[in-house]
């Protein structure tokens, strides 16, 4: 049976290089995969992941689990740490101006025919431009897939914040590829 | 951007690593904490031991014990019957001085004390030493063993703290002292 998040946590706090390693196994992709998203640069993720399960290893630990998974937690400090690395080094691609663009009203479907290709450079690129708030959200819930809650528990907001904030980028981000001629809608 | 989905394996290496090292800190700091403790502990010990005997220097006789005095025996019951010779010892050094002639009533004080007896169980008492007169709170006696009268607890006990050689309180013997009339000198 595996074992609870929490049960891990205790164990590593008590020194298991086991249960490290099984928790480690366990989100270090997701966490990584966010950072990658949100930096685009594979050092940078490779640092945060790095923080990240060094502040596990620190402990104690402040997550609750009354207040959303652990995972949520740990997606929330990545955040903290990829928000410091973008602080330090600004990228002229990251945030470009978005207020010219010609926003479409994109639906799911559309965004998930896009993101289905988020291996093309195109489709990371203009994730990668989006602004940092939108870009977090799109992320976290339509390429990590996390549910709604733990989105809003790791970015620090409300449900309603990122419902918002996930249509806005859906838009943009189809506003961009449309721009750039990489039509998703044609799958 | 790279179709990286994972941190690199070293990575993981990495942090065991640095748990293994975190791990090992925070035991040598409990460790450091505990030995701080047990420092902490001897001293509050020292200190409450200090406040317990209330040292009062006037009182304090530091002649070394001659090697032949008995100053306790272990196995000895523990009595308020003073040994002889403990007592022959303290009645020289602690002679109650003579009340002046005009003032005299007529009564004389002698100390009887107990034998000295080991504040370890297991321990012995040394043979030489100094020895310290204290005061100590009446309960003290039950401590030892030794009957405790209730209606004087308020009244403090004497009592001689023997010191060994390495400074530490090893044994410690009651005394009481009894009046007896003599005839005055005039």
């Amino acid at each position: 049976m595996e074992e609870s998040d929490s049960v891990l946590l205790r164990q590593v706090a008590s020194g298991s290089e086991e249960a490290f390693v099984t928790l480690y196994r366990r989100h270090q992709g997701r966490v990584f995969r966010f950072a990658l998203r949100m930096s685009g640069d594979e050092a940078a993720a490779e640092e945060v992941v790095q923080e990240v399960f060094l502040t596990v290893i620190r402990g104690p630990v402040r997550y609750d689990t009354a207040r959303g998974s652990f995972a949520a937690w740990l997606l929330g400090v990545a955040r903290n740490h990829v928000l410091k690395i973008l602080e330090r080094e600004p990228r002229s691609t990251r945030d470009v101006e978005t207020a010219g663009l010609d926003v479409p009203d994109a639906s799911a479907d559309v965004l998930a025919s896009l993101l289905a290709r988020e291996g093309s450079e195109a489709v990371k690129r203009a994730v990668l431009s989006l602004p940092c708030a939108y870009r977090e959200v799109l992320a976290l819930c339509d390429l990590e897939e996390v549910d709604y809650t733990d989105a809003a528990r790791a970015l620090g907001c409300s449900l309603g914040t990122i419902r918002s904030r996930l249509h806005r980028a859906r838009n943009l981000l189809a506003a961009k590829l449309i721009a750039a001629g990489h039509n998703g809608c044609t799958v | 951007m790279t179709d990286k989905q994972e941190a690199p394996a070293s990575l993981e290496q990495k942090l065991v690593g640095a748990l293994r090292d975190h791990h090992a800190l925070r035991r040598a700091c409990r460790r450091r904490r505990q030995q701080g403790v047990i420092a902490a502990l001897a001293m509050a010990a020292l200190f409450a031991a200090a406040s317990f005997v209330r040292l009062r220097p006037k009182d304090l006789v530091r002649p070394a014990i001659p090697a032949t005095a008995v100053v306790a025996q272990v196995d000895a019951p523990r009595t308020v019957v003073a040994s002889p010779s403990v007592a022959a010892i303290h009645k020289r050094r602690h002679h109650t001085a003579p009340v002046p002639a005009r003032l005299t009533t007529g009564a004389r004080q002698e100390e009887v004390t107990t034998d000295f007896l080991p504040l370890d169980p297991a321990g012995s008492v040394p043979t030489s030493g100094e020895v310290v007169r204290v005061q100590m709170p009446r309960a003290a006696l039950t401590l030892f063993g030794l009957p405790f009268n209730e209606r004087r607890a308020s009244v403090p006990v004497q009592a001689d703290v023997l010191l060994g050689e390495d400074g530490m309180a090893h044994a410690v013997r009651f005394v009481t002292t009894t009046s007896y009339e003599t005839p005055t000198g005039r």
